[in-house]
């Protein structure tokens, strides 16, 4: 067992392979003890963290049959995923669930995967908020995330004339 | 500044957002869209690398039009590390000729994706993959590409490049012909490789010299014809993990050490069927009728097979019972799909062994069909997906059986 300490202090004991799912904390453990501080971390953000990893996890452990073509097309959100590992279709659509958050908790878990260097929860997070930004209009995307327009008119213009071509449809 | 609405407890069509997305239609929950009330830019906070991953994700000319959204995103489109386009003709191939040209020099490429090509002259298409070669791409995909047969050249560039990892190409010919590979094939690097050519014919020799090449290829998809009259193809890569091979050659020799999953489709009886791959953990045939003694062997091995069929159950009786888990989405035009009497079994409709998953295709309303599947497993099974409400399953039919109604969860 390893043991996280959040930054407001809390202690979360889980298993070695739930914890490396982590990279750092494997190459942590590897040359120091089992207590690891994770100070930028707070507790809220660390359970969906450890949800996530052992889920993952228990998943990557024990090979299930991999999805049909048909079923990981239509449970994937996302074109691209051509890269990807093949994956069961059942953690997909946990994957899709665990996504379902508002804009804010996503980032926290983005950072904090981020700096755990756990790859594919970053991608996922990642995908997620390309998703949200996909086919809509710059004014949309600004409400959506609270990004301040912080050009005049003019230079908006500007812009959208030096890059016309990424502007029409055809 | 202004902040949202709260999410609405009663569900209208306008809390939704429909997403277009290279011509599929999506739709989204405005909920998640929403953003925090707190009025905090969160996205803008997050480091240039995670920005630059987010807009990896999207296509090309959606990354582009970020630029307008704040000055912290003015830039950020010149140093992504993809390019993704769609509907490629002569006069997109001129967008994709300016962004090259305005994206900042310096900074690599990860991955490079052009869907529905359709290009006359290839010089083009010749120079993006230059560039992507020389800008250290690793993941490159060229979709639903037509009148390939007259840019050779794109053919030679690709084949010969040995940083590439994965490579997923799908031609569609103008007629069907014989695919020729470029004489020169260096791939050395390369795990995944994806490869369709149907109706298009790939040669015994040429496939065997694809694969020599590739000596770290972990994953094939092959679709693709093959001479009716040929010996068979032999597929032996010793680092190979997962194959698919969809369909399958009437001849077929697998001789893969590592391999751990196998997915066979077919139209017709396979002729001759040798598989050496000690490591298997997963098989799925789709109807596995036409592998004969291959199909039926499997009923002994500790793999994870997998049955998805097109035709009715009513042939499970030549599939051993062993086989645990079913797949029967692929043709959902068929009600009678879950129906039959496996061998053994004494009750319409009882799959018996222990059944791992189970998909229902959608159009299950039949009624005479409600009572089509019973389960007599007590191991570890589930039910997958697909909005199958309509069918469930009567007790009485069932004699201390597990059974649920659908839908099922979990």
């Amino acid at each position: 067992m390893i043991k996280l300490v959040s930054g407001d202090g809390a202690e979360f004991e889980v298993e070695e392979e739930v914890a490396f799912q982590s990279k750092i904390i494997k190459d942590i453990v590897a040359d120091a003890d089992d207590v690891i501080p994770l100070p930028t971390v707070s507790s809220k953000v660390l359970i969906q963290v450890i949800e996530y990893c052992r889920k993952h996890a228990a998943v990557n452990s024990f090979p299930l049959s991999p999805s049909s073509s048909a079923a990981a097309a239509a449970s994937s959100s996302s074109s691209i995923s051509y890269s990807k590992p093949v994956s069961d279709p059942a953690l997909r659509a946990w994957d899709n669930e665990f996504v379902k958050l508002n804009n804010s908790s996503l980032f926290d878990i983005v950072i904090a995967a981020n700096y755990l260097d756990i790859e594919e929860l970053v991608d996922l997070v990642l995908e997620t908020v390309a998703d949200r930004i996909k086919g809509k209009q710059a004014q949309e995307i600004r409400r959506q995330f609270n990004i301040e327009n912080d050009f005049t008119p003019e230079e908006e213009e500007a812009l959208r004339r030096e890059n016309s071509w990424a502007f029409q449809n055809n | 500044m202004e902040r949202p609405p709260p999410p609405p407890l009663a569900l209208s069509m306008d809390d939704f957002v429909w997403i277009f997305d290279d011509g599929c239609v999506r739709l989204h929950h405005r909920f998640y869209c929403l953003p925090w009330p707190d009025g905090e830019d969160y996205l803008s906070r997050l480091p240039d690398a995670l920005l630059l991953h987010i807009l990896s994700f999207l296509p090309t000319s959606e990354s582009v039009r970020t630029s307008l959204l704040a000055r912290r995103w003015r830039h950020l489109w010149a140093s992504v590390p993809a390019i993704d386009f769609f509907f490629i003709t002569e006069p997109s191939a001129k967008k994709i000729g300016r962004f090259v040209a305005s994206r900042s020099g310096s900074c690599s490429i990860s991955r490079l994706r052009l869907s529905r090509l359709a290009l006359r002259d290839g010089a083009p298409l010749c120079d993006w993959l230059d560039y992507a070669k020389s800008h250290g791409a690793r993941d490159v995909a060229l979709l639903r590409f037509s009148d390939w047969e007259h840019i050779p050249r794109a053919f030679d560039i690709l084949f010969d490049w040995p940083s590439l990892v994965s490579l997923e190409l799908q031609l569609v010919p103008y007629n069907p012909c014989v695919f020729r590979l470029p004489d020169r094939i260096v791939l050395s690097n390369l795990k995944t490789l994806s490869l369709s050519l149907d109706p298009s014919e790939i040669r015994k020799e040429s496939l065997a010299r694809l694969i020599s090449s590739c000596p770290n290829l972990e994953e094939l998809t092959l679709k693709a014809r093959y001479a009716l009259w040929c010996d068979a193809i032999e597929i032996a890569a010793p680092n190979l993990l997962r194959l698919s091979l969809r369909p399958a050659p009437p001849k077929l020799r697998i001789i893969c050490q590592k391999l751990q999953w196998l997915k066979l489709t077919s139209r017709d009886h396979v002729k001759q069927l040798h598989v050496e791959a000690p490591s298997l953990i997963s098989v799925q045939l789709r109807d596995p009728w036409c592998f004969g003694s291959f199909a039926r062997s499997f009923g002994n091995w500790p793999v994870n097979n997998t049955i998805s069929t097109r035709r009715a159950m009513q042939r499970l009786d030549e599939v051993p019972n062993a086989w645990r888990s079913f797949w029967a989405l692929e043709d959902s035009r068929r009600p009678g799909i879950i129906q039959g009497t496996p061998k053994g079994s004494k009750c319409p409709g009882t799959i018996q062994g222990t059944l791992k998953g189970l998909e229902v295709p959608h159009s299950q309303n039949d009624k005479k069909d409600r009572r089509a599947i019973a389960f007599s497993s007590c191991g570890n099974w589930k039910l997958c997906g697909s909005s199958s409400a309509n069918i469930s399953c009567e007790k009485e039919l069932l004699s201390g059986a597990y059974y649920a109604p659908f839908p099922f969860k979990g």
